[in-house]
């Protein structure tokens, strides 16, 4: 139970990721422009 | 790059579900990340409008059909977002109680829209992009292409980001002099099976067009309350991003609703702790599983499935298993979730109502979340309980799929199954408590 605990904490669903991966839509569109 | 959100919601100035979530959380991130983001939403009577100090930063006028509105652009004075935030007053349509549920919310929230038009093309410098989010914005980029009045605007690119397609803002045609005179040559881009539907609006005219998470783009093309064959045909401009969790706000280390504060390295003593103080306070049998809900009482949630499959579970399970429930909702399911408190004392609370304080005490002592949801565009309550060190036990769909993974696959760490059905929950239940009693599977 415990090794699932961990391992789930550990989980990185942080905005951090997502905001780079919005950056990248923006810079295609904009570059598209 | 600077970034403009156009949205109904933000959090914490105004939020009815996960929009105000993402609207609140993304632009630090991208502040953060060295863009200048700025959010615009209405002018919404809330707790934040009147804690805060604002100035009036534009005013201006437009035609509605007939009728002449005046609108005002007031920027919180503080920064106190972590990022530059609008808010737009048209008098006598936006400053209300409510965010949405009025009788003229078709008129307030395409004032809304030309309002944001407007002003944007007033703007003596331009964004690079506009980045609008859901139905209430989605005439934006065709007002910007195809109103001759803002065709200053076209070539600034336009993002859609869809949390939920169920909404899409749908009205009649004879309502068409709403908008600012347009090129009556693109009236198809309005049209969706007769109706001017914004959302469908705002997919076929916007740059591209995201989801909050890649599953539930996909699904679209197969469930999108009529828009599939849409989303289908525009399936080149569209893809998934997954939202994320504040993870300043939900951290067991700094925790301060939360009796133990934890990390991954005491997490076993850190939940023993916040589980026996959750369970004293509610009543619960410590020693047994505990499984919560949290989270609105409606059928996209599947929460009628709960008072059954709760019934059954303790019928197979021999009262071996502890439930607590944190939700508002359908007044039926509310009733039965209430009733149920009195036929299984000392395994089974709930409390009616959402209460922020308590869904950190309940992720922080759980050992499991269920999450039933037969839409889940993305979800954020089965990210919390992972951050957390509660198992989720969710229905494969949209974002849920995305961060889930069931504990027969390799990698796995979760409980998944297909069905929103009693008898798949009620499976799950005991695929869990199995997990629970046997801790070599662990």
């Amino acid at each position: 139970m415990v090794a699932i605990q961990k391992k789930i904490m550990n989980i990185d669903n942080s905005w951090d990721k997502s905001a780079e991966e919005y950056f990248n839509v923006y810079q295609a569109l904009t570059n598209a422009k | 790059m600077e970034i403009l959100h156009v949205s109904a919601e933000c959090y914490p100035y105004a939020k009815a579900g996960g929009l105000a979530d993402v609207v609140g959380a993304l632009p630090k991130y991208q502040q953060d990340l060295g863009n200048t983001v700025k959010v615009v939403v209405p002018m919404h009577r809330t707790k934040f409008l009147y804690d805060n100090e604002w100035e009036t930063i534009h005013k201006g006028a437009f035609m509605m059909a007939s009728s002449f509105f005046e609108y005002t652009i007031i920027k919180e004075k503080k920064n106190k977002l972590g990022f530059d935030f609008y808010c737009v007053d048209i008098y006598g349509l936006l400053d209300r109680e409510k965010i949405y549920g009025y009788d003229d919310d078709t008129e307030r929230f395409v004032a809304f829209q030309i309002a944001v038009t407007d002003w944007l093309s007033k703007w003596e410098h331009r964004p690079d992009v506009v980045h609008i989010h859901d139905h209430h914005a989605g005439l934006i980029p065709f007002m910007m292409q195809h109103c001759y009045v803002y065709n200053n605007l076209a070539a600034i690119p336009t993002l859609l980001t869809i949390h939920n397609a169920q909404y899409q803002g749908c009205m009649d045609w004879n309502k068409s002099n709403f908008l600012p005179a347009w090129d009556k040559g693109q009236l198809g881009l309005l049209d969706w099976d007769n109706k001017i539907n914004p959302l469908a609006c705002g997919v076929k005219c916007a740059s591209a067009v995201t989801t909050v998470s890649p599953s539930y783009m996909a699904e679209l093309q197969y469930s999108a309350n009529g828009l599939e064959k849409l989303f289908e045909y525009e399936k080149e401009k569209c893809v998934g991003i997954l939202n994320g969790i504040d993870s300043v706000v939900w951290d067991t280390k700094t925790d301060t609703y939360i009796l133990s504060n934890f990390t991954s390295k005491d997490v076993e003593a850190g939940k023993k702790i916040n589980k026996k103080k959750l369970c004293d306070d509610f009543d619960l049998d410590y020693e047994k599983p505990l499984f919560i809900y949290i989270g609105r009482l409606v059928g996209e949630k599947a929460a009628e499935l709960l008072p059954p499959a709760i019934n059954k579970a303790f019928e197979t399970l021999d009262k071996k298993v502890n439930f607590l429930i944190l939700g508002s909702g359908d007044p039926a399911v509310e009733k039965q979730l209430e009733r149920m408190r009195s036929n299984y004392i000392g395994y089974y609370n709930s409390q009616i109502g959402y209460n922020e304080k308590l869904a950190h005490q309940m992720y922080a002592g759980a050992d499991f979340l269920l999450m039933p949801s037969r839409v889940e565009p993305c979800g954020l309550n089965q990210m919390y309980a992972l951050r957390y060190g509660t198992i989720p036990i969710v229905r494969s769909t949209g974002g849920l799929k995305d961060t889930v993974v069931d504990i027969s696959e390799p990698k796995g760490y979760g409980i998944c199954f297909n069905n929103a059905s009693v008898d798949d929950i009620v499976l799950s239940i005991n695929r869990a408590n199995d997990l629970f009693a046997d801790p070599k599977k662990w």
